[in-house]
This record gives structure tokens, C-alpha cells and sequence, in this order.
């Protein structure tokens, strides 16, 4: 296995009195393809957020091993559906990682040509980003994060709110770019499903980090438990 | 044009045309930050710096600008630190500087202070000092927006993603603030304290209803300003009306006109 991009050690997280977060450790290696799942409040997006420094760990230490990272939140932002900007616009401020004041060249605009390309939206170059739809909309951050050239991309629930069939294509777009591109990949989703045929590794949340492993063990030793445990309870 | 071999006519226009460039260009990155009302507050809490220039005997020029810049950090600081909800950090402030600036003035009953001139703006009130006060401070905020365009642009559209992409979000953020309270300074004076904030937000909502990209949006905002202040402007000479009064009315016309556009 290639060297590790990432280790977490006794990690411990609290907002106020709570932890969130309990005795958390887990290593991934480059070109790993993290699927992180867990019921709601059970920590993951909080772990995301640690991961990239918006939070500071209450105990415990993360280590990553590169500056390359690009994050994509939840849809959120209330101004979403009126920010005047076009797809090309934004996804122009991933270029910003190889230095914030400097004049974009060509070169600079080839890479965005290419990424929107990759994510099958070249037509959609001077289109409104608000007036795609919510699919479209993930693959212009995809495309933003591909010409920040990462090595850990960190995706939070990407496709709350995207169609069934979109949500497969998109799967398929990360597996490439985690395939292909060599990008190290860790999601969070709730849809256990679409993400199980991509990844490589799975781990499942809910305070603590309950199981981390392969797919298949996943749901051998996690999922059909909790599923017969589900059952009996009914 | 008779009225433009008058210097102070001169001089208005120039900072008019000045801050009609500038107010849209930072209320752009407020607006879809969901600050707008940062420039209210700070426009209120520099009220205090002016009763305080005066009564002191010093330019108010310099005492308003810092009171802006202090009111600016303070409600930066507010909304990031504290578990205060922006807006009332916002409320804190203006009342805060409101009224440190009324009781400044009721202790000095006896000084001939014109209230009015500042809080509804003057045609006046921009003199040769006032003039280069405004260009020496409002140019660099051109320029400085010109070179932080798409950083600022990135903390506007997705702070996190920006932090995570390793951008110097805070430093990004108080640069923000900072060339906010500046251009607040500036545009007080013929605008006012009331109304200072309607020229940041207005000609950008306008700008936002048409355009279809970031660089448009700029672009047309600031045409909105610069032509709300020339008529207001002239409205103001005119009918002898108060300039601020006068650039926001016109300004509110024009975005029901874009407005109205969207029924066609």
C-alpha cells in the first residue's frame, strides 16, 4: 500500500459540555476512496470539518499530509439560488490554490476547459450557476476542485437533493476521478448504496468510529446486523 | 450645465462619481455575504467619531474615519467570535455609536454643529480638503479590490471551501471590513449617516436582477450608482433638496425599473 495522506489519533470533539466526537483514530493511504456513513448528529460532518481546520480538535491529533485539499459542503447558502456568477466564474476559483494575486493565463483557462470537460459541462461554460440544476451544480464544484489539482479531495453529503440516476453518474465521476486521476477521495453520504460500489474503504460513524474496513465486510459485520437488529425490534 | 462652474458643484461630483464607482463595488461582496447591513451599522456608529471631531476642535474627516474603521473591526469581531447573531451584533454597534455621538453633542450644547449636514448629506459639505481625503482613500480601495477580485470573490461564494483550499480567509475577511469602512467614511459625508448604506445595497440588488455573471453584476451596479449619484446630484442643486434624499430616490426608481423588467 502507497504512504499514508492522513492519520487521526484519539481524536475527541465537543461543542459545549457533549462530546461529539469519541476516541477517534484511523489512517487512509493515497488513492483510498473513503466512504463515511453514520445516522444524523452522529459526527461526520464535524469530522470533515476537522480534517480541514474549520474546527480545532478538543483532544487527540489529526495529521494530513498534503496542502492539496479541496472541499465540497452541503448545498447550502441561502443566496444560493440568486449568486450572479457563471459556471465558469466559479469553478475559475479553484485555480486560486497556486497563488491568490496573480493574472490567470492561458494555461490557467485550458485547466478550466479540461475540468468542465471532465464533468460533461463544457456547454455550460457562461451559464448562470443558479439556473442549473442541483446535479449540474455538484459537478461544477467537482470541476472547481479538479483544477485546484488535489490530492485529498473531502465531499459532505454531495447529492442531498439529487435524482436517483444523477446521483449514480456522479458516483461514477468520482470513481474516475479517484481511478484514473489518483485523487484520494473521503464522502460522507447516507445513501449507503450508490457509495458501497465506489469506494474502497467504508467506515461507519456515530460518535464512535463503530467500523472501518472493506465494503464487503462492511456489510457482512455492520449493515446486515443492524438490519436483523431493525427487524426483530418490529 | 451653468451649475458646474460652481466648485463645490465640481467637487461634489467628483466624490459623487467616486463613491458611485466605490459603494457598489464593496456592496456587491456584502450583499451576497449577507452583510449588507454592516455598512449601516458602521455609518451609525461613526456618527460618534464626527460629534467627537468637532467637539475637539480636530477635522472630523479623520476622527470619522477612524470611528468607521474601529465600528467596522468591532462588528467583524462580533459576528465571528461571539455567539451573536450578525444582525444584533449590527444593532449593538449602531446604537452604541449613535448614541456616544448624542451625548457628545449634549454636552456641548454651545457649538454651532449642523446635525442635518451630516445625517441627510450636503452638496456643501465637500470642500478641496474633503475631495483629496476621498481620493487618497478611495483610490487604493479601487485598486486594492481590483487585485483581491476573485479571492474576495471565492470568501463571497464559499467560505469554507476557500479555508479548505488553504486562502487566508481572515485576513481576506478584515481586509473586507476594512475597505467597507473606508468607503462608509467617504460616502458620508455627501450621502449621510441615514442613507450612506441604501447606496451600497441598492444599485447591487439592482445589478443582480440583470446580470447573469459576477463581473456583469459588478459592472452594472456600479453604472447604477454612478448615474443615481449624477442625477441626485443635480435633483439636489435644483430643487434644493438633500443630496442623499435626492441619489436614493433616484436609485430606488432604477431598481423597480430592472425590477419591472423581469414582467415583460
Amino acid at each position: 500500500m502507497s504512504d499514508k495522506i492522513l492519520e487521526i489519533k484519539d481524536l475527541y470533539f465537543k461543542y459545549s459540555e457533549e462530546y461529539v466526537l469519541e476516541d477517534v483514530s484511523f489512517s487512509l493511504h493515497r488513492e483510498e476512496f473513503l466512504g463515511i456513513i453514520g445516522p444524523n448528529g452522529s459526527g461526520k460532518s464535524t469530522l470533515l470539518k476537522l480534517l480541514i481546520g474549520l474546527l480545532k480538535p478538543t483532544k487527540g491529533e489529526i495529521k494530513v499530509y498534503t496542502d492539496r485539499i479541496s472541499y465540497i459542503p452541503q448545498k447550502v447558502t441561502t443566496l444560493y439560488h440568486l449568486f450572479p456568477a457563471t459556471v465558469e466564474e466559479i469553478v475559475a476559483l479553484g485555480r486560486l490554490t497556486d497563488g491568490i494575486i496573480r493574472r490567470f493565463t492561458k494555461e490557467d483557462y485550458i485547466l478550466i476547459e479540461n475540468a468542465l470537460d471532465i464533468v460533461g459541462l463544457k456547454e455550460f461554460k457562461n451559464r448562470k450557476l443558479s439556473e442549473l440544476s442541483g446535479g449540474q451544480q455538484q459537478r461544477v464544484h467537482i470541476a472547481r476542485a479538479i483544477v485546484s489539482n488535489p490530492e485529498l479531495l473531502i465531499l459532505d453529503e454531495p447529492t442531498t437533493g439529487v435524482d436517483v440516476i444523477n446521483q449514480a453518474k456522479f458516483y461514477e465521476l468520482l470513481g474516475h476521478l479517484n481511478r484514473d486521476m489518483h485523487i484520494t477521495i473521503i464522502i460522507v453520504s447516507h445513501d449507503i448504496s450508490s457509495i458501497a460500489s465506489e469506494v474502497t474503504t467504508m467506515a461507519y460513524l456515530d460518535r464512535r468510529l463503530h467500523f472501518i474496513g472493506k465494503p464487503k465486510d462492511f456489510f457482512k459485520k455492520v449493515l446486515w446486523p443492524l438490519e436483523i437488529e431493525e427487524l426483530l425490534k418490529r | 450645465m451653468g451649475i458646474l462652474q460652481y466648485t463645490f458643484m465640481q467637487y461634489a461630483l467628483i466624490n459623487g462619481i467616486l463613491i458611485g464607482v466605490l459603494c457598489p463595488l464593496i456592496g456587491t461582496f456584502l450583499v451576497l455575504k449577507n452583510l449588507s447591513l454592516i455598512a449601516d451599522g458602521v455609518a451609525h456608529f461613526s456618527f460618534g467619531g464626527i460629534a467627537l471631531g468637532i467637539i475637539l476642535g480636530i477635522s472630523p474627516n479623520s476622527t470619522l474615519l477612524i470611528f468607521s474603521l474601529i465600528g467596522g473591526l468591532l462588528v467583524n469581531y462580533m459576528v465571528r467570535k461571539s455567539k451573536l447573531f450578525g444582525d444584533t451584533a449590527i444593532a449593538i454597534l449602531l446604537s452604541t455609536g449613535l448614541a456616544i455621538g448624542i451625548t457628545i453633542i449634549s454636552i456641548a450644547k454651545g457649538t454651532n454643529f449642523n446635525i442635518n449636514a451630516y445625517l441627510f448629506g450636503s452638496l456643501l459639505a465637500v470642500g478641496r480638503g474633503e475631495l483629496i481625503f476621498a481620493l487618497s482613500f478611495g483610490i487604493p480601495v479601487i485598486i486594492l479590490i481590483l487585485i483581491f477580485y476573485r479571492p474576495l470573490l471565492y470568501i463571497t461564494f464559499d467560505e469554507d471551501s476557500a479555508k479548505a483550499s488553504g486562502l487566508p480567509v481572515e485576513i481576506l475577511n478584515t481586509l473586507l471590513v476594512m475597505i467597507s469602512a473606508i468607503t462608509v467614511a467617504i460616502t458620508i459625508r455627501i450621502a449621510g449617516i441615514l442613507l450612506t448604506s441604501a447606496l451600497i445595497v441598492i444599485p447591487v440588488a439592482t445589478g443582480m436582477q440583470i446580470s447573469k455573471s459576477f463581473k456583469v453584476t459588478l459592472l452594472s451596479s456600479i453604472s447604477v450608482g454612478v448615474v443615481s449619484i449624477i442625477l441626485g446630484l443635480f435633483l439636489s442643486y435644483y430643487l434644493n433638496i438633500a443630496p442623499g434624499g435626492a441619489i436614493v430616490l433616484v436609485s430606488v426608481l432604477i431598481f423597480l425599473l430592472s425590477f419591472s423588467r423581469l414582467f415583460h
